[in-house]
């Protein structure tokens, strides 16, 4: 007995220190200490020409970027050529005087370089990343289109071409579809309505218009040019200087925006996307525009909602429901008002119940009380994110261009962490309340054939076809048209 | 649980350039290089073993305050037997469900909380689990990958939500995922043995067939950690790393030995054209594969400059030829460097109208014979050069992909001491070096062409 006793004993000492050791397994480790956001200050000078150059130092890799950014986006489009601020942006880059749009290729891509290009409602964004050694033939080769741009009849068609061949590709796309008609509706009457233009109205767009548009708005004085690499602003704004100091200044129209008029009532809109497999859903309205507080708000608001794969709009639709096979939400910007979106890709057979669970969920934010701690976890999530979101070289270079471009400030660089702390769940409802209980438009896209019976579970129903053009509104119980 | 079948089939292609060369043991600097460019940008990670064989590599870079964890497994699809195929992919799965310490699916929902991201990829040759984290949650990130790596939990009920999920996913591929099917018939004319010809998403018959039993013996083979490498890049406090690192692996038991050993199947010189339909396809379309029969590791940078050449970039000569803004002959042009352990493939897939696919074909072999009779201008040569600079810098500046160029670096070499100099040996390619890797491998009997109809 005294042996056993003795072997128990034995073997409990051996396997004490294991247990011990394994119970750290047991419940997830805390974190260390939040590590300081140590991110370069953004240093800043403007050229007697008005052009603004922005710095962000960055040390940390031989690579180097130069965004170029002008007041030139869809909204300077004429009213009876939408498109044309996206013509000419592509046009900038097809050519100058002394160069077809293949030598720039060419030229850009010994420098180890790519240039991409971003029209948005507001600004045109052209992005040239490069070896770091090749900085003042970057810069030569932006001199050159800037000053001696080349506008060939033959670049042109080759664009338009280009351009049809891609919405002829995007429009087979129910995402896109019902996002761009969303937009259209959202700023029915608006001038970003223009935004949302269609292949259509590219055989429109002249050579002699896309040169005047380029002499009005591709003027330094609108605009920013933003460096992150291995550089300080003194040094940049000497080399910008150096050569683009020939690029002349002339004033330019000043936008009036009036805001965008909100909706009246709730809209259900169906768009045609013949043979599409599945069915996008979008939903959205319109938001004032936010000041710094009430656009930390509108991230935490967002973040609940549909942020990531743990927030509300996936959880429900996707994990509990099964309606969609992912659902989420963002906020976009502009210079006048901001769009809240809420969207999902759903199998044909549960399209309408994913849009009523869609509604259901934005309608319950502004009603029912928020959890405190679904506020704590969606601004801890945020926080937490905020460096993946500038992981890659090209996402830096895109949030400095966003802060030069829109003027936020340091809120949106290094000073992230403090507003974000601030925000409480009296907030987020008055947000919630104020974002969702105005009237939200709703767009699906799909096959019209496959989902038509579907939707006699609306009390009304628009229909357009597959080039945004309505058809008809179809009413409960009324007649088929 | 519902998943989208849609994939980009360019997708498909696993692109091998930039990726470290296979066999290589000559791991000094080419004597013309008079300093270093790629030592500057990526100096030599730290590596250890723990005692339970589990490999670990840190590489700190300290600009942005998150850290990547990658942890990759030698358990790809060229380990399943024959009837067992899908193995592989449902055990990548499988790996999300829960652990002894982890709830279902909290793995995904722990790391998006602090506001991490989260993936994993199973190859042929390998499966990858990788999550970005701010650096303070390390601990988080280390914990949910021991738990996985030794206590995974595995009952019926998972087995047969996974199992029913991947056939879920198969049908829907099946019903509107175009030149899929087209893809897994080109692959298995390429890679005539079992291990490497088959499908790494496994077939519908053989995923009905398998049983818990199965994916018990699997992730008991495979997921051990002497079978694994666990690589953190980005923030990295290395005494943090190591202390975190021995706590939660140090005492994992050892797995079974895995010394498999796969001799490739001989591939016969000789053309291969085939094809079949694809009722789901838009318009026809081809691949075209050329066998690499196995190149030297010194062959491979060079075939990664011809991939430039002909592929990469704007200015690329395929790209220019076929897609060209005054001359676009094809839709779709994809490719690359496909490699599965010691064998590659120079994977082309063009899509165009059935009046173009044959002056597609004309331009791609007219150019592959332009490649073998004359020589790449030096400044040609020096553009793509540039341009893999760039994409080389680009992939070492995130935290992730650094972190995946090294898991693939150790699979490749046997030490990471002078993987700094990878890059030096890109630029030390020749325009006669070029010119004969074209003549030695891109032959008509080295090639596979196969095309999709549509009826």
């Amino acid at each position: 007995m005294r042996r056993i006793g003795l072997v128990l004993f034995l073997f409990a000492a051996a396997a004490a220190p294991a247990a011990a050791q394994e119970r750290f397994r047991k419940t997830p480790p805390p974190p260390d200490p939040l590590p300081l956001l140590r991110l370069p200050a953004i240093e800043s000078a403007v050229l007697p020409n008005g052009l603004r150059i922005a710095v962000v130092p960055w040390t940390s890799t031989p690579l180097m970027c130069l965004q170029l950014i002008l007041d030139a986006g869809e909204v300077r489009s004429p009213e009876n050529l939408p498109g044309l601020a996206s013509g000419a942006a592509h046009l900038f880059l097809r050519g100058t005087r002394f160069r077809s749009g293949a030598d720039i290729e060419d030229l850009i891509e010994s420098l180890g370089g790519r240039i991409t290009l971003d029209v948005t409602q507001d600004h045109v964004f052209f992005t040239f990343l490069f070896l770091e050694e090749a900085l003042d033939q970057v810069l030569n080769l932006l001199r050159e289109m800037l000053i001696t741009p080349g506008f060939s009849e033959r670049e042109l068609a080759n664009i338009k071409f280009s351009l049809r061949y891609d919405f002829i590709d995007k429009n087979k796309d129910p995402e896109f579809a019902a996002r761009r008609h969303l937009l259209r509706l959202l700023f029915q009457g608006h001038p970003y309505a223009k935004f949302a233009f269609d292949a259509d109205v590219i055989k429109n767009w002249t050579l002699r218009d896309l040169s005047a548009f380029f002499d009005l708005y591709y003027r330094p004085n609108t605009g920013h040019l933003v460096f992150v690499g291995d550089i300080r602003a003194p040094a940049a704004a000497k080399k910008a200087a150096r050569f683009l100091s020939a690029w002349q200044q002339r004033d330019v129209p000043v936008l009036a925006l009036p805001a965008p008029r909100v909706q009246d009532h709730d809209r259900v809109c169906f768009i045609d996307v013949p043979e599409a497999k599945v069915c996008a859903v979008i939903a959205g309205a319109l938001l004032p525009t936010p000041d710094v507080p009430e656009r930390f708000t509108l991230s935490v608001l967002n973040q609940m909602l549909g942020g990531t794969t743990g927030s509300r709009l996936f959880m429900t639709l996707r994990e509990t429901k099964g309606y969609a096979f992912n659902a989420f939400s963002e906020i976009n910007y502009f210079r006048t008002g901001a769009v809240f979106l809420a969207r999902a890709l759903a199998p044909i057979p549960t399209v309408v119940p994913a849009v009523l669970e869609i509604i259901k969920i934005l309608r319950s934010m502004g009603k029912e009380p928020i959890p405190p701690d679904e506020i704590q976890l969606a601004k801890s999530t945020l926080i937490g994110n905020f460096p993946l979101r500038l992981a890659r070289f090209e996402d830096l270079v895109a949030r400095a261009g966003l802060i030069e471009a829109v003027g936020w400030g340091s809120e949106a660089w290094d000073k992230y962490y403090e507003p974000m702390w601030l925000v409480d769940a009296e907030r987020v409802a008055g947000a919630a309340a104020k974002s969702f209980q105005s009237k939200l438009i709703v767009v699906m896209a799909g096959d019209k054939r496959a989902c038509d019976e579907r939707l006699a579970d609306f009390d009304s129903v628009e229909y357009y076809d597959a080039k945004g053009q309505y058809q008809y509104r179809k009413d409960r119980n009324a007649k088929e048209p | 649980m519902l998943r989208s079948g849609r994939r980009c089939v360019s997708a498909a292609f696993v692109l091998a350039a930039l990726l470290p060369c296979p066999n290589s043991t000559a791991q000094t600097p080419p004597p013309s290089s008079p300093h270093s460019l790629g030592a500057a940008v990526l100096p030599p990670p730290t590596t250890y073993k723990l005692k339970n064989g589990l490999t670990v590599i840190l590489s700190e870079d300290d600009s942005l305050p998150l850290v990547s964890v990658v942890v990759a497994y030698k358990a790809g699809s060229i380990f399943e037997s024959p009837g067992k195929t899908g193995l592989a992919t449902l055990m990548e799965n499988f790996m999300f469900e829960g652990s002894a310490d982890v709830p279902d699916h909290q793995h995904i929902n722990l790391i998006n909380r602090v506001g991490g991201t989260l993936s994993a990829a199973a190859s042929e040759e390998r499966t990858l689990f990788y999550q970005t984290v701010p650096s303070n949650q390390l601990a988080l990130a280390l914990w949910l990958e021991a738990d996985r790596m030794r206590f995974l939990e595995m009952n019926e009920d998972r087995f047969e939500k996974i199992r029913g999920d991947l056939l879920e996913e198969l049908r829907q591929r099946r019903q509107s995922e175009p030149y899929g099917n087209g893809l897994t018939a080109f692959d298995q004319v390429l890679y005539k043995d079992f291990p490497f010809g088959h499908s790494l998403s496994g077939t519908e018959e053989d995923i009905r067939g398998l049983n818990l039993d199965d994916v018990r013996l699997f992730y008991n083979n495979f997921y051990g950690p002497n079978n694994a490498v666990l690589c953190l890049t980005g923030d990295v406090n290395k005494t943090r790393a190591r202390e975190l690192i021995g706590r939660y692996f140090e005492s994992l038991p050892q797995g079974r030995d895995n010394s498999t050993v796969f001799d490739p199947a001989f591939w016969v010189k000789k053309q291969i054209v085939g094809g079949s339909v694809d009722p789901l396809a838009a318009g026809p379309a081809f691949y075209l594969g050329f066998r690499l029969v196995p190149p030297a590791s010194r062959d491979y940078y060079t075939l990664v400059l011809i991939d430039y050449i002909l592929l990469r970039g704007r200015t690329s000569r395929l790209n220019r030829r076929l897609l060209g803004l005054d001359n676009k002959i094809a839709y779709e042009l994809a490719g690359g460097i496909e490699r599965r352990r010691d064998r590659a493939v120079y994977k082309i897939f063009v899509q165009a109208s059935q009046a173009m696919i044959e002056p597609c074909q004309n331009a791609i072999f007219d150019e592959m014979e332009k490649l073998k009779r004359s020589f790449v201008s030096p400044e040609e040569l020096d553009k793509f050069k540039a341009l893999l600079k760039q994409d080389y810098y680009l992939r070492l500046s995130n935290a992730l992909e650094r972190g995946l160029f090294l898991v693939d670096a150790w699979f490749t070499f046997p030490s990471l001491e002078m993987i700094g100099l990878e890059l030096d040996k890109y630029l030390a390619v020749t325009p006669s070096d070029v010119i004969g890797i074209a003549n030695r491998f891109f032959t008509t009997e080295n090639s596979v062409l196969w095309n999709i109809r549509t009826k």
